[in-house]
């Protein structure tokens, strides 16, 4: 997070999102050290999704294979015939579910197809 | 003074006032309950706050990477630090992930048995090193294209009936050896060829 200065002036660079227990915490702060519990709550704009429509593709274990080679999303999509948020999803999740399974179990990584049937057995 | 969304993003109305102290305190909050908290001295502050019809994209920092690598902590919990909504950081984790994961694998590093922190470390180091150097290459780009176009432009200007009546007044005068055509063609040789060793090395420069 950025955090902008000029003399006697601070800002958040973007908004910050917070959860329930920052948001509480925040509030309390600026209480205490601004004096002020000044609140204006409005409505958020969302990312237009309408006309996108889900469809899950169980992940075989070749395809989470490929998501160790080190291609970028481009290339994995056209490899995998998947969209890129697909791709970035299962990613995020697999390729640190494997790291650590990896780590216990002294396997090497990029994973070989046998190795991440042998995670998906025990994980499953 | 605070806005709030109802997503959990917040913002404040306008930036803050503050003594010296109230301005380390704010910061210290920050820093204490977040991670990558960057100090950016600015010359103004942004006029648009959190509104519902705006979309706010905060760009990753290069202070946030080592906590999306970082392979204890989930994504929510990672979100978290950084004050970022989940869906954000999982994808950016998913997009940062490939890279990563080819850079150790031409570098010959090894994820599971080095220290993933220097790992990272050095990762960060070599994005910031790749980074500047296309910086680089562009900026030399920018200047090789500038020069073609002058060359181009010359090449036009020997070839106008101009450029022909004077050289053929200097050749009159005796100012000038030789054929004006030869002299024309020699001169727009040169040039094409500049143009031809530019582009040559734009292209290696590519690779």
């Amino acid at each position: 997070m950025i955090i902008n200065v000029k003399d006697n002036w601070v800002d958040f660079d973007k908004p910050v999102r917070m959860t329930e227990r920052q948001i509480k915490d925040f509030k309390k702060f600026i209480q205490e050290e601004f004096n002020t519990s000044e609140i204006k709550y409005v409505k958020e704009k969302e990312p237009n999704r309408e006309g996108i429509e889900v469809h899950q593709k169980k992940w075989e274990a070749w395809e989470m294979v490929a998501l160790f080679s080190g291609e970028d999303t481009p290339t994995l999509e056209k490899k995998l015939n998947r969209n890129s948020m697909s791709i970035q999803m299962m990613g995020q999740k697999i390729v640190f579910e494997v790291l650590a399974w990896a780590k216990k179990r002294g396997r090497a990584i990029p994973p070989t197809q046998k190795d991440i049937e042998d995670f998906l057995g025990e994980n499953q | 003074m605070i806005i709030q969304g109802n997503k959990g993003s917040v913002d404040l109305e306008s930036p803050i006032e503050a003594t010296e102290l109230q301005k380390d305190r704010f910061i210290n909050f920050f820093k204490a309950n977040y991670n990558a908290v960057k100090i950016v001295e600015v010359r103004s502050f942004r006029s648009i706050r959190l509104n519902p019809n705006r979309m706010f994209l905060r760009k990753f920092i290069d202070e946030e990477i080592p906590f999306l690598l970082n392979l204890d902590n989930p994504v929510g919990k990672v979100a978290e630090s950084l004050g970022r909504p989940i869906m954000t950081v999982a994808k950016k984790r998913g997009e940062l992930l490939p890279t990563f994961i080819n850079w150790t694998i031409k570098a010959n590093r090894n994820m599971v048995t080095e220290d993933m922190d220097k790992l990272i470390a050095d990762f960060i180091e070599y994005q910031k090193k790749y980074r500047e150097e296309k910086k680089q290459i562009r900026k030399e780009g920018k200047n090789k294209d500038k020069r073609i176009k002058e060359l181009q432009e010359r090449i036009e200007f020997w070839k106008s009936s101009k450029k022909r009546e004077e050289l053929e007044t200097f050749a009159r005068f005796g100012k000038i050896e030789g054929n004006v055509d030869d002299l024309i063609n020699k001169k727009i040789i040169e040039f094409q060829e500049e143009i031809g060793k530019i582009n040559l090395n734009l292209k290696k420069s590519e690779l």
